[in-house]
């Protein structure tokens, strides 16, 4: 479909004035120049504009399926495999709706000879869901611009972008004993650590027999090792209204990063043995005050169950009135001694009062705060003075506080938060034990 | 994209849609300027349209400054708004007069190289055209009150000093007290507008502000007081003087006649004055000062860069322009006096002409600019032909328009599809050859088909054959344009 473009009328006025001076005055020069506007719109007019149906495209985007804020590249490859040169095409590619570009362009005009092949490069950042693209458009305009042709390009590859909250976590199965949130205690048993020998006792396992102390004393021993155990974990995401707030459009919210990072940390969890709970802030839900609860369990399910309750947190819209009261009631829920990790941005002093609550229950609360205020204007700044002064309050109480900033990988912060925690939290069992106070990391 | 220097127009986040890209509009640039300059060499008026360069350089800086915000780029921009836009206005007036097809040559160009150059600088728009419409008209307006202004004061302290240092050094009583009078009231109103705008309240303590406030009124009041018995005392002194009231009073009280001579001594109307004009201009100097420091208040700024320029303009125009008008004297004289006062209403008039323009959909909105370059190149294409510059200029000219026109449209097209992030500079490469090539070929054609006419039909030009050229010319649009 070929339709004429109307930028010619001046050059139709340009000959009339033209001719009708070179006219009014006699004046052949004049009257011979009304001829090349003329020309120009001749230019512009005869050719038309037919889209060759050798024009390929191709998307690519990677990496697919992507967690939550992670970057996206997208590369579009259209390629004119007709025999014919294409003198002005431009190309813009579908991106979903609710995604938007960080950086690059969907967008290119180039002229194309045959064979030659456009890519275009850009990026997005991921929010969770399943987007799809819609088909890059194509327009395709005549020699002279004077008829331009549009049309929907048929498109080879990847066309949507899946983001998940488990994206890019390893399976449950894998085996990783060094991990975070494991806790080595002071009692005897099995393990790695020597801790003691005792007296054999019939059914102890046989490579735990002290084989040294038998050849000396001619009588059997078993050596007891710092016994691994596992704990009790609380995994507390944020989700209420006032951390449904993004640094920028088309990024994600900050429940779905504190849903991504709870993802990967209740699995980190399960996998090294430990129970974990699971309560959602912010929603109404059908557990104790509301909340939407998940009682202290391990395994394949417990962490599917998780997953469940963290992407009814990313996706919901509804609030409820006094979710403060939920972060209180989560002291009746949790286990004793149990460890609590909150997910929140702190945009707010409620959860801070949280975690000063549940410290003085004897509860030892670690804070993932991912990091969606932006400083670029007055407000933005404020905001990040009250964050970090929230984010000492959190400290100087005694949990353990981590800024997760932009573009820290999210390994590296939870490494970070839980594997140091791990004897964080021994060492504030073994203060707990002793009567001593606790002090929190700087 | 500037071509050099900074950038005159400001762009946004989501750049600048207003403006072709940048190698369309430099392909458009360097073929108007090309065929300009050539014309002009041809023509034998080289210097003249070089000179058009320089107004139309000072023209567009100054518009696109009295689009900014703040004072001092407000200021600069009326200067060279006003002294580049008159000047352009005036030359074409002036040439239109003298010299009818060169005038048509020269505001063609004119035209061409203002909508270009405006383009560049992303003004060539309505919006930007009233802006400096409005600051434009104020500082007119404001001219003439500073004129009016300035010959009053001038003559008021000529007549003062005359006065007082006239051969007779001893001034008659009557006179003297009037003169008084009339000083106590120029001074008491000088510092009851003083106090208005000095910054007493800003400098006092919050908690002492309520009794200043208190104090600065009742002061005020009693300035007031006295300007109005000082100028009650003038009347009623012009009339008691007529009517011979102060004889009898100097019969019945001697010593009066030698102290209302003493009232117009140097001594006693100095003093009185300089309180007056003292407080006066220290209050004027804190209003501009606030003013100027006031970046966010855009129409503050804009009246008083009009107030300040108008100021500018009254000291330092007609000078300006008598220095370089060329010819005798008293013709530069009338001429710079000419284009103060008649300058500014024709480039307000052009303005609006170019409002009206837009407004009737005769010039487009967003490619104001290019339409303006090309419709001057048609004129200038007029003018070159009756001018009898070289057939093959005249051809250059149109085709230079069409070019302007063909790769400034298409370079709109390219950013409002696509954008200004994508690299399109093979795409526009591309159009911009194809449309200069087009424009080679034709004027090498009309090239040979001039010569071929004036080489057998001796130059002249036949009635019927035109006619049936135009109505050809005219039927063939028909099917060209469908």
């Amino acid at each position: 479909m070929s339709d004429p473009t109307l930028r010619w009328r001046g050059g139709v006025a340009a000959t009339i004035v033209l001719a009708v001076v070179g006219l009014a005055t006699s004046n052949g020069p004049i009257l011979l120049s009304a001829v090349v506007p003329l020309a120009y719109v001749a230019y512009g007019s005869l050719a038309t504009a037919e889209l060759p149906t050798e024009l390929t495209a191709s998307r690519t985007v990677e990496p697919t399926p992507a967690p939550p804020g992670r970057p996206v590249a997208v590369t579009l490859t259209v390629t004119n495999d007709s025999d014919r040169t294409l003198s002005d095409v431009r190309v813009v590619d579908g991106v979903p709706g609710d995604l938007a570009v960080m950086d690059g362009s969907p967008r290119v005009g180039t002229t194309l000879e045959p064979g030659e092949t456009v890519t275009l490069e850009y990026t997005m950042v991921a929010r969770r869901g399943d987007h799809d693209f819609d088909p890059p458009r194509v327009r395709l305009r005549s020699l002279g611009a004077g008829a331009a042709a549009t049309a929907a390009l048929p498109v080879d590859g990847d066309v949507e972008l899946v983001c998940r909250l488990d994206a890019e976590a390893p399976p449950l199965a894998d085996d990783a004993s060094n991990h975070v949130g494991q806790i080595t205690t002071d009692s005897p048993g099995r393990g790695l650590e020597f801790h003691s020998t005792r007296e054999y006792r019939h059914g102890d396992d046989a490579n735990r027999i002290d084989w040294r102390h038998y050849a000396k004393r001619g009588t059997l021993a078993t050596v007891n090792y710092r016994e691994h155990r596992s704990a009790s974990i609380v995994a507390v995401v944020d989700a209420r209204e006032v951390c449904r707030v993004v640094p920028g459009p088309g990024r994600p919210t900050a429940v779905e990063l504190e849903a991504y990072a709870a993802t990967h940390a209740v699995g980190e969890f399960l996998r090294t043995g430990h129970d974990v709970a699971v309560a959602v802030v912010g929603l109404d839900g059908p557990g104790p005050a509301g909340l939407h609860w998940l009682p202290p369990g391990g395994g394949d399910g417990q962490r599917s169950r998780a997953l469940d309750r963290f992407e009814l947190a990313a996706d919901a819209e509804t609030t409820v009135e006094d979710p403060e009261a939920q972060f209180t009631q989560l002291l009746g829920l949790a286990p004793p001694g149990a460890q609590i990790a909150l997910f929140s941005p702190l945009l707010d002093d409620a959860p801070v009062d949280a975690v000063e609550a549940w410290l003085a229950h004897d509860h030892s609360v670690v804070v993932l705060s991912p990091d969606v205020i932006t400083g670029n204007t007055v407000s933005g700044q404020y905001e990040q003075v009250c964050r970090g002064t929230r984010l000492a309050r959190c400290q100087a109480a005694g949990a353990r506080a981590l800024d997760w900033r932009r573009g820290t990988p999210l390994p590296v912060a939870l490494e970070y938060a839980f594997a140091a925690d791990a004897g964080h939290a021994a060492r504030r069992r073994a203060d707990a034990g002793t009567g001593a106070g606790t002090g929190g990391d700087a | 994209m500037p071509l050099f220097g900074p950038r005159l127009d400001r762009p946004s986040a989501i750049g600048d849609e207003g403006r072709p890209r940048a190698t369309s509009l430099t392909i458009a640039s360097v073929v108007v300027f090309a065929v300009v300059a050539a014309t002009g060499w041809a023509g034998g008026f080289l210097r003249l349209t070089l000179a058009l360069g320089t107004l139309v350089g000072l023209f567009t800086v100054g518009l696109s400054l009295l689009n900014r915000e703040r004072f001092l780029a407000l200021f600069l921009g009326q200067l060279c708004y006003v002294l580049g836009g008159t000047g352009l206005v005036g030359f074409a007036l002036l040439v239109l007069l003298l010299a009818p097809a060169y005038g048509l040559v020269l505001t063609g160009f004119a035209l061409a190289l203002t909508g270009l150059a405006t383009t560049w600088a992303d003004v060539a728009d309505a919006e930007s055209t009233k802006t400096a419409l409005f600051q434009g008209g104020a500082s007119f307006v404001s001219m003439l009150v500073w004129f009016v202004c300035l010959i009053v004061v001038a003559g008021t302290v000529l007549a003062l000093w005359t006065f007082l240092t006239g051969p007779a050094t001893s001034v008659p009583p009557t006179p003297s007290l009037i003169v008084f009078l009339f000083a106590l009231c120029v001074s008491g109103v000088l510092v009851w507008l003083g106090t208005r705008w000095l910054p007493f309240r800003q400098l006092t303590p919050r908690d002492r502000r309520p009794r200043l406030e208190r104090t600065l009124g009742r002061f005020r009041l009693v300035t007031a007081v006295v300007a109005l018995v000082a100028f009650a005392g003038v009347v009623f002194g012009l009339v008691a003087w007529l009517l011979g009231g102060f004889d009898r009073l100097y019969a019945a009280l001697p010593p009066s006649s030698a102290v209302f001579g003493g009232l117009s001594s140097p001594f006693v109307l100095g003093p009185l004055l300089l309180v007056g004009v003292a407080v006066l201009a220290t209050a004027l100097v804190a209003l501009a000062l606030r003013r100027v420091t006031r970046p966010t208040d855009r129409r503050a700024n804009q009246l008083l860069a009009a107030v300040v320029a108008g100021f500018a303009f009254t000291v330092l125009t007609i000078p300006f322009y008598f220095s370089v008008v060329p010819g005798m004297p008293l013709l530069r004289v009338v001429v710079a006096v000419l284009l103060v006062i008649l300058g500014p209403p024709a480039l307000f008039v052009a303005g609006l002409a170019f409002l009206g323009g837009v407004t009737v959909g005769v010039l487009p909105e967003r490619a104001g600019g290019p339409a303006v370059a090309s419709a001057g190149m048609v004129v200038a294409t007029v003018g070159a032909g009756l001018a009898g510059v070289p057939p093959v200029a005249v051809f250059a000219c149109i085709t230079a328009g069409m070019v302007a026109w063909d790769v400034s449209a298409f370079g709109l097209g390219v950013t409002a599809d696509l954008g200004h992030i994508p690299e399109t500079r093979r795409l526009e490469l591309f159009h911009g050859v194809l449309g200069v090539g087009v424009g080679i070929v034709v004027v090498a054609v009309l090239a040979g088909v001039d010569l071929l006419r004036t080489a057998v039909a001796g130059g002249l030009v036949a009635g019927p054959a035109i006619l049936l050229a135009v109505v050809a010319v005219l039927l063939l649009l028909i099917p060209v344009r469908g």
